[in-house]
């Protein structure tokens, strides 16, 4: 029997979609449901239905398929809370004016935010990536640059004045 | 005060608003009304990409678990007596065994057989006596990788990298011919077409067509040449250059399935020569009369040798 090697039911295969696709699903839903938790939870189902479905599905269109799944699970999720949704959707709303509790992210806003990132110039980018994805104190990064924490403190200020500048009022 | 956030070189306080010491009430005090709600997006933004371009791989596994446990649900539901559930679980067991397992060949080879071997992407293996490869079909177009015990050659038709491993080291090539054996402690590569790197497990070569590399015990690699176009083996007769007798009878014992009895003659005597594989008789004269070793066989596929 000669094996497709491109059978999304082999292990492998799910696995490697999953890799490919994942965040970029993930990124998908948070943008539409506005919640991280929310998204995670509908990224498993989609890629479960996957699972369920993987020999009904063609390997070359697997990409358009779990986008639609995603879509229509969120949609399905919207239904069954729509009055909640709705209510706490215009709730919110209503407060960002005055103590924005929810903010709301657009796709845009986020791909503005992290082209803004990685166009700061070098050295408040430096220090800004090593303390917002190594997660290092503004000491930690003083001791491995050999500058003060100080130095550290403007040069993260810097950064957040560009990227305010960069974005504009929302 | 004036516009201090946008001008003011000397500023730190947003650096400290964002690492928690400067609370929001604080901020918002010192800045305009449109900066702070931009701020406090801008920190939100920041900690949801942090989130968003986090590892997935917490998911995967919940993924895994929840469709793992699927399937003992939908064998619970289905009560049809004891034996088909028995038979039911057998059945998905085996399935899951096989969706989760990859998908790995063996091919063997047994006293005086040779195989051809063709792998998906139309490389050939042939195999000589007593070998064993192995691989992995399932991500074989990925990853042309394998593992020799013993000697084949290799017709390795043009694609992504071809790596043999073996337990005394690996040989990686693109598209090419080369033959490889490989036993406990007896190594050797040589090269009929193209380009060949190979790596022992303590040095690194690159072989040009007719180069020969070789690595006994753990003695220094030797490189040498040879004028064949394809190993002798393919057609019929082993040929060795230089080489410890003890591996010769190895050979032999492999060929023809017997039993040599060397111990009463010095196995590291060196040999240059072949012998057939049609007929043990002339094997045994063509090996042993040129270093005037003596042989008598006590009993059936048993021989022993001595001077």
């Amino acid at each position: 029997m000669p094996k497709d090697n491109r059978n999304i039911c082999e292990s492998k295969n799910f696995e490697a979609i999953y890799n490919a696709y994942a965040k970029d699903i993930r990124r998908f839903l948070f943008y539409k449901t506005q919640d991280l938790d929310k998204a995670e939870d509908i990224l498993q189902d989609v890629f479960i239905k996957l699972w369920d479905n993987c020999s009904k599905v063609d390997y070359d269109k697997v990409k358009s398929y779990i986008y639609s799944i995603a879509n229509n699970m969120f949609l399905n999720e919207v239904k069954h809370q729509k009055v909640a949704h709705n209510y706490n959707k215009y709730n919110k709303r209503e407060s960002t004016n005055e103590s924005p509790e929810f903010i709301m992210l657009e796709k845009e806003f986020m791909e503005k935010l992290e082209l803004t990132i990685a166009n700061l110039p070098e050295k408040q980018r430096k220090v800004f990536l090593m303390n917002r994805i190594e997660k290092k104190k503004y000491r930690e990064i003083a001791l491995l640059l050999n500058i003060s924490v100080k130095a550290v403190e403007k040069r993260m200020h810097q950064a957040l004045v560009i990227m305010r500048k960069e974005i504009g009022n929302v | 005060m004036e516009n201090q956030n946008s001008n003011s070189k000397e500023e730190t306080f947003l650096a400290q608003w964002l690492e928690g010491k400067l609370s929001d009430t604080e901020l918002k005090i010192r800045i305009s009304q449109a900066d702070y709600i931009t701020y406090l997006k801008l920190r939100k933004g920041l900690e949801v990409s942090d989130q968003l371009n986090a590892s997935t791989e917490d998911s995967f596994n919940r993924i895994q678990e929840k469709t793992a446990n699927k399937k003992t649900i939908v064998r619970k539901l289905r009560p049809v007596g004891w034996s088909i559930g028995v038979a039911a679980s057998i059945v998905l067991l085996f399935g899951l065994f096989s969706i989760f397992s990859t998908n790995i060949v063996t091919h063997e080879t047994n006293f005086g057989e040779t195989k051809t071997i063709s792998l998906i992407d139309g490389s050939q293996v042939i195999l000589n006596s007593k070998s064993t490869i192995t691989y992995n079909e399932s991500n074989w177009k990925e990853k042309r990788q394998l593992t020799l015990n013993g000697e084949a050659y290799f017709k390795v038709k043009k694609g992504s990298t071809f790596t043999v491993n073996t337990n005394n080291g690996s040989v990686r090539v693109l598209g090419t011919q080369f033959n490889v054996t490989s036993s406990d402690d007896f190594f050797d590569v040589v090269c009929y077409e193209g380009k060949v790197r190979v790596w022992t497990n303590s040095s690194s070569h690159i072989l040009l067509p007719s180069q020969r590399i070789r690595k006994i015990n753990d003695d220094q690699s030797e490189s040498s040449t040879t004028q064949l176009l394809e190993p002798t083996w393919i057609d019929g007769e082993s040929t060795f250059k230089s080489v410890p007798i003890k591996y010769v009878i190895t050979a032999l014992e492999q060929q023809y399935n017997i039993k040599i009895d060397s111990e009463s003659i010095d196995d590291s005597t060196i040999f240059s020569g072949g012998f057939p594989h049609n007929n043990l008789n002339i094997a045994l004269i063509t090996v042993f009369d040129a270093l005037h070793i003596n042989y008598n066989e006590k009993e059936k596929h048993n021989i022993k040798l001595r001077y």
